[in-house]
């Protein structure tokens, strides 16, 4: 192995951001801003680099945004999720418009006229402008639950009438409004799997974290631990899981108890990496100097390493949770994920996977671009997030 | 998707179905009222009126000699290979092509998804020893040259003089000898005793082999399977390659060798080996002889299965051509899913299998690219979802909510099939009961009718009747008990489309009160939790609405008379152990398993055809089980080169074996 | 270092072993067995199972057994080379793993490659162009190709194909050539369609790791010994290359390992997607066939190439990374 190279070249100096406290001395003469900086904690620090960060923050707003609309999403939908229109299958975006008969007005969407080709099978829709239907907000619509408590009617947008449509990204197959049961699915999606990602992380973390700090026989044997679980190959422990579970659960219960087992194995991938980065850090000077200076192993573990891989931890959370939604899709496509009646994002990803969604009816492959959006923003909030934690970020 | 499923119909189509000749000689597209008259009238030149009784061959051969595929002739010519006149039998099948002389050469290809599917070429083969014409309800003699029927229970079979194996070996009754006396009654092979499809009420036949070329199958009693399991898509058979298959058995081989073979391919004993090698169905061994138009040339697992041209096939076209006139049949396997996209890029020259109705839309948008053409044939789908109330239901409440005629109207008329038909079937489909398809001899509208028009307010009057008439804060009814009204559906998730169904149903059902819960399963956990009655309600579909007009087949999954997962498990198991166990039916019920004891031991014929009335009259009457939509069509894509497939079919499984009823030996390539 | 190696390798023997016994579980463990698996098979498309038969089946294959001494047999054979028996293809398992080794190897080595060869420049520029419009363009795509459905992906783009190419989808090779022997023409045949799925193989793999490595690097790039290295007057790539990147790739040195299992069953569900005539679909038909020699064998084989993908790893790791010293843990 070679050790000779380069340990003059590895970090030796702890940071002054990992010190939190300087000296009484130095605080006497600083300004009052210079006193903000070194007086801060670490945590005030991060969040105010982080609110440098102007894409991470927009981020982070979209991440909120997106749970919110998980949370309100009775209200934010034009329709309830199983609302039909029978007559309106496979019906292509109704565009909204704001300019009739050469002058602009208040958005309306165009109704659309249906009939069905004998000849090829098709049911054929093409714009009537004889029917015009304003969008309006707080409208009276299909009546729902909030949250289960309160009943209520009205949406936050939509159109009235006894036919009048808005169905601005289409309709799926059984009629049902596109753009209201991707809000609807959010619910899910947003949800479920965050338990799994969070037993996942916690496992990995301390498991991995002792592996690495401690070593020794603990290490040796988490390593074995670790390697008999890694080499479980997941598609037959998926099917083991998905046969093992109660035949009683609804497929909810049955996705939920999937992902909380798969989680117990899933942590790790993390915990090897920690392990790999401890193993590194901890032969820094300035975790020796904590040490000598008779500081415990929990101690010098939370405040001295963790900061050090933080961003390690940061991007593989945010590159966890498209794992978490897609792993649905994966596992609805072996039959053993979500699946209809229940409505999640991959629920309806795995709906459009067929050769005639993709060819005829392509708007229901929309749903992908909320997962897509909701990653990104995990990822550059993840991306603000790391600058922030980096002790020797600027 | 749609055709794979809920065969369990077939089953009880083959354990059941007889030789109804009657039955449904113009069977019509269902749904097409412009349609020409029938559909046997238009293929009037592939069916010569055959005599029924003593069916035989119009005498073969007018010409002297036979013709054959040229690279046939070229190994004649080369001496590996002995003349046609003396590869095929005496008397030749003559196929009447369905629409003229074809061409030879060429391959045919087809996808398939499993490997197992190789079967399929015995499948479409079509080699069995009687046979369906193309009409569907004529049998023919194929293997043999013409058989007798008397009294529904005594069989005798005459073989072609001459007919051989694909290695070039005489088939003779020395290959059924091989069978009924090595395998099906050696206590090695069948500890269990002779092959239950052979058993017919309890009892096994007797079998007399009066010379080389003729074989007698005799019951006490009527069996009226055992035409249908030689004709139907599975094809059983009473023969072995006998010269063939002594290598693997103890009591012809040599002990040593035997020994050896065993060990080799890792076998535990000698019968395992046999099995192994016994691969008449699964066709997937090249050296295996066989009668098929087509035989295989690899091992499993592969991407592309080629099966080459038999010499030794036994049909001739009017004019004397051996058949068949493809050189080969290609089996290119891929995944399910990307069957009807390959479809559209041309990626097979004939496909049914794996193509559904709601493939249609996109298999029409692209047969210009694919140079194909989108043929709908006419499916047997009496209903394709059938609504099966479990009375066996451990949940009593409901069980007994069941059993109220009242109560089972209320849910039938609570369906509006119509929208179903319109929303997944685009109307192609016939909204009715568990019943014949229109068009089809012996059809009544008014049983196929029954309550099964969309009318809430007699439903809900119904329901008031019986007393159902507290509500939940949510506006459901509640059960005797006090609890919500809640309908559990357990699905086996085989067919997509009974999500969309059951999603209509649920809003429907929602007006006459009732909660519609959906569980989803695989076809193991269905069956265990409909039998044992944790499941309170099923779904099922079910064919035979167009080609089996023969009610008792119908009947037969309706009123078990034994243990079953259709939802009347403990009705049947009270029937088969008189009364010692399970529960006993309803009295209309019971009347009904009695009669289908009845028609099963009634030869063929207006009275058998009388008692097969009675039983569809009680179903039409009772409801014990619902039907949603049937009859809808479904897509077969023909290239455009592919000469002598008919424009208009049935896509069945169970009679004709998806193309198998239109004899693709004859099929041609331009 | 020869003697952790060799710690290593004796280690590794009861791994092996309670791993092949747990794998034998989870694939006999689900209820029913290959057999009741082929009833509902059959069944499903309309044909019936005779009872009798798979009765007789169920004898001659030893599923009558109980778990330990199928376990047994399987396991002790394989020590005589004899991998055992494929119910559904009635053949040796050895046989049926061997034939699409090589399609499988070459499909598996070609996307790592092809991933690395993509994934490590565009992450090397990525971090040291932080926040430039490249690399938010790089990020961009890198997300789309992690967030969509790898299955998806390549339903379109066969549909794509298809429409505007008259590309068929799926599958390694033209009809003609699928039983064909090896030759020069088949060769290039399987080159004209190996991109396909080589891209959509790559697609989800290559942002994974573009993301990775570029956060690794941006950890290191701040740190005082890249400025010391710089100091020192060394060209900028030299500085680079030489320090951070090295480390940055820590992480992904720590799970190269698992790379080799994945070699074998790597993608599975997009192989099958696609047709590829490789393992991965056939360990997958394999267990929802319950067909358990053939599956055990492949976890089997599965396991033996993580366990030396670990030591592999960490070998690898030390070499990368020489802050990490093993032997002297614990001190």
């Amino acid at each position: 192995m070679s050790e000779e190279t380069n340990v003059s070249a590895s970090p030796a100096q702890p940071n002054a951001a990992m010190i939190p406290l300087p000296s009484a001395g130095e605080e006497e003469g600083m300004t009052k801003a210079e006193k903000s900086v070194y007086l801060a904690s670490q945590w005030t620090l991060i969040i105010r680099r982080f609110r440098k960060h102007k894409l991470a923050v927009w981020s982070l707003g979209v991440v909120v945004l997106l749970y919110l609309m998980a949370i309100f999403c009775e209200f934010l939908a034009p329709y309830d999720l199983s609302r039909r229109f029978n007559q309106y299958i496979y019906q292509q975006p109704q565009t909204i418009r704001f300019v009739r008969d050469g002058r602009i007005t208040w958005p309306f969407v165009y109704g659309f006229k249906a009939e069905v080709d004998r000849a090829t099978f098709r049911r054929i829709y093409t714009v009537d402008t004889s029917k015009v239907y304003p969008i309006k907000l707080f409208v009276k619509g299909d009546p729902y639950e909030m949250w289960g408590l309160w009943p209520m009617d009205r949406h936050l947008w939509g159109v009235e009438g006894e036919d009048a449509t808005a169905f601005l990204l289409g309709t799926d197959r059984l009629g049902r409004d596109s753009l209201s049961r991707i809000i609807h699915g959010s619910r899910i999606s947003l949800s479920v799997g965050l338990i799994g990602l969070a037993i996942s992380f916690v496992l990995g973390l301390t498991i991995g974290g002792a592996s690495g700090y401690i070593g020794g026989v603990l290490d040796e044997g988490i390593q074995r631990l670790i390697e008999v679980l890694r080499s479980f190959p997941s598609l037959p422990l998926w099917m083991a899981l998905a046969a093992a579970m109660p035949p009683r659960w609804p497929p909810l219960q049955v996705y939920f108890g999937i992902t909380v087992v798969l989680s117990l194995i899933g942590w790790t991938g993390l915990a090897r990496a920690v392990r790999g980065k401890l193993l590194a850090l901890r032969e820094e000077d300035y975790v020796m100097a904590a040490r000598i200076s008779g500081a415990g192993a929990t101690h010098i573990i939370a405040r001295h390493l963790l900061p050090g891989f933080m961003s390690y931890i940061i991007v593989s959370l945010t590159l966890s949770i498209p794992g978490m939604i897609l792993g649905e899709t994966s596992l609805s496509f072996l039959g053993l994920g979500l699946r209809a009646p229940v409505t999640s994002w991959g629920v309806l990803l795995a709906e459009a996977q067929n050769a005639s969604i993709v060819a005829l009816y392509p708007w229901l492959l929309i749903p992908g671009i909320p997962v897509v959006i909701t990653v990104l923003a995990f990822n550059f909030m993840g991306d603000g997030l790391r600058d922030a934690a980096d002790p020797y970020g600027r | 998707m749609k055709v794979n499923l809920n065969r369990r119909d077939f089953l009880r189509a083959t354990a059941m179905a007889a030789l109804s000749v009657a039955a449904a000689s113009c069977a019509q597209p269902a749904a097409e009222p412009a349609a020409e008259p029938t559909t046997a009238a238009a293929q009037p030149t592939t069916a010569p009126a055959q005599p029924t009784a003593a069916p035989a061959q119009p005498t073969a051969a007018p010409q002297a000699t036979f013709k054959e595929a040229p690279a046939l002739a070229e190994l004649v010519k080369a001496g590996k290979l002995p003349p046609v006149d003396e590869r095929l039998p005496e008397n030749p099948f003559v196929v009447t092509p369905v629409d003229g002389i074809g061409k030879y050469g060429g391959e045919l290809t087809m996808l398939i998804a499993p490997a197992s599917d190789t079967k399929l070429s015995r499948v479409y083969g079509g080699s069995r020893m009687v046979s369906w014409d193309i009409t569907l309800t004529q049998l023919l003699p194929d293997m043999c040259e013409k058989f007798e029927i008397n009294e529904g229970r005594d069989f005798v079979f005459y073989f072609r003089k001459g007919l051989k194996w694909s290695d070039g070996t005489p088939f003779t009754t020395e290959d059924c000898r091989y069978y009924w006396e090595d395998m099906a009654n050696n206590v090695e092979i069948s500890p269990n005793g002779v092959p239950s499809w052979l058993m017919s009420g309890g009892e096994a036949p007797t079998v007399e082999i009066s010379d080389a070329y003729t074989i007698r199958f005799t019951w006490p009693k009527v069996n009226k399977v055992f035409m249908d399991n030689l004709s139907g898509s599975m094809g059983y058979d009473f023969w072995k390659p006998a010269h063939y298959m002594k290598q693997f058995h103890v009591k012809y081989a040599d002990k040593a060798a035997l020994d050896k073979a065993v060990k080799d391919g890792g076998h535990q004993d000698w019968m395992a080996l046999h099995g192994a090698n016994d691969r008449y169905y699964n066709q997937d061994i090249p050296d295996y002889p066989t009668f098929m138009p087509w035989v295989p040339t690899f091992k499993p697992p592969q991407e592309k299965y080629t099966f080459v041209r038999n010499p030794y096939f036994y049909k001739v076209d009017t004019e004397g051509n051996q058949l068949p006139y493809l050189d080969n049949l290609v089996f290119i396997t891929t995944d399910v899913k990307l069957i009807p996209l390959k479809c559209t890029t041309g990626d097979a020259d004939v496909q049914q299998r794996s193509l559904s109705f709601s493939d249609i839309t996109l298999l029409k948008d692209n047969e210009k690219q694919g140079n194909y053409e989108t043929r709908l044939w006419s499916s047997d789908w009496a209903t394709a979802m059938r609504i099966l109330p479990n009375y066996c239901a451990q949940d009593k409440v409901m069980a007994d909510l069941f059993l109220d005629k009242r109560f089972r109207i209320a849910l039938s008329l609570g369906i509006d099939r119509a929208e179903m038909n319109d929303v997944a079937y685009l109307g192609y489909g016939v909204p009715q009961q568990i019943e014949l398809l229109p068009g089809v001899p012996g059809y009544n509208e008014a049983w196929a009718q029954a309550y099964a028009k969309y009318d809430p307010t007699e439903a809900n009057r119904l329901l008031d009747e019986m007393g159902l008439t507290q509500r939940d804060a949510e506006g459901y009814r509640l059960r005797p008990d006090g609890k919500t009204l809640d309908l559990l559906i357990d699905d086996a998730g085989e067919n997509p489309v009974y999500v969309d169904l059951i999603e209509l149903l649920t809003s429907t059902y929602k007006g006459i009160g009732i909660k519609v819960l959906y569980k989803f399963s695989d076809r193991t956990t269905y069956r265990a939790r409909m039998s044992s009655g944790e499941a309170t309600m099923g779904l099922w579909g079910s064919e035979l609405g167009l080609t089996y007009a023969t009610g008792g087949v119908i009947a037969s999954g309706l009123f078990w008379t034994e243990g079953n997962n259709d939802g009347n498990n403990c009705w049947g198991i009270w029937h088969a152990t008189k009364g010692t166990d399970g529960v006993e039916p309803p009295a209309s019920f019971k009347k009904a398993q009695e009669l289908v004891e009845q028609w099963k031991l009634t030869p063929e014929g207006p009275e058998s055809d009388k008692i097969r009335d009675e039983i569809r009259a009680i179903n039409a009457e009772e409801v014990y089980q619902i039907g949603t939509v049937g009859g809808a069509p479904s897509p077969i894509v023909v290239k455009n080169t592919m000469r002598n497939i008919p424009k208009e079919g049935f896509a069945l499984w169970s009679r004709g074996g998806y193309v198998y009823w239109t004899m693709p030996c004859q099929w041609w390539k331009e | 270092m020869a003697s952790y190696i060799a710690r290593r390798l004796i280690i590794m023997i009861p791994t092996v072993l309670i791993i092949s016994f747990i794998s034998f579980g989870i694939i006999v463990l689900p209820p029913g067995d290959y057999l009741e698996s082929l009833v509902a098979s059959l069944e499903a498309q309309g044909e019936r199972a005779d009872q009798d038969y798979i009765a007789f089946l169920r004898r001659s294959y030893g599923l009558d057994q109980p778990f330990i001494v199928q376990y047994w047999r399987w396991f002790s054979n394989m020590f005589r080379g004899d991998f055992g028996y494929s119910f559904e293809f009635r053949r040796e398992v050895s046989d049926l793993i061997g034939e699409r080794m090589l399609l499988t190897v070459v499909i598996s080595i070609t996307t790592i490659l092809l991933t690395t060869a993509i994934a490590w420049p565009i992450a090397l520029f990525s971090a040291t162009h932080k926040y430039s419009f490249f690399d938010y363009v790089a990020t961009f795509f890198g997300f789309i190709g992690v967030s969509t459905p790898s299955f998806l992906i390549a339903l379109v783009f066969m549909f794509l194909m298809g429409r505007y190419f008259g590309v068929s989808a799926g599958g390694l090779f033209s009809p003609q050539y699928m039983d064909a022997a090896w030759s020069w023409a088949r060769v290039k045949d399987l080159l004209a369609h190996l991109w396909v799925p080589l891209f959509i193989l790559a697609t989800g793999s290559t942002a994974g790791s573009i993301r990775t490595i570029r956060a690794n690097m941006l950890d290191e790039l701040g740190k005082p010994y890249v400025i010391t290295a710089r100091a020192k007057g060394l060209t900028e790539l030299k500085v680079i290359l030489k320090y951070p990147f090295r480390v940055a790739l820590n992480p992904f040195f720590s799970s190269v390992g698992w790379m080799l299992p994945g070699i074998i069953s790597g993608s599975t569900i997009l192989s099958t997607v696609l047709s590829l005539p490789t393992a991965g679909p056939l360990l997958l038909r394999a267990l929802q066939t319950q067909d358990m020699y053939l599956a055990g064998s492949f976890i089997f084989l599965q396991t033996i190439l993580t366990v030396i993908g670990t030591l592999l790893s960490d070998l690898a790791l030390a070499w990368s990374d020489p802050r990490v010293r093993y032997g002297k843990a614990g001190s």
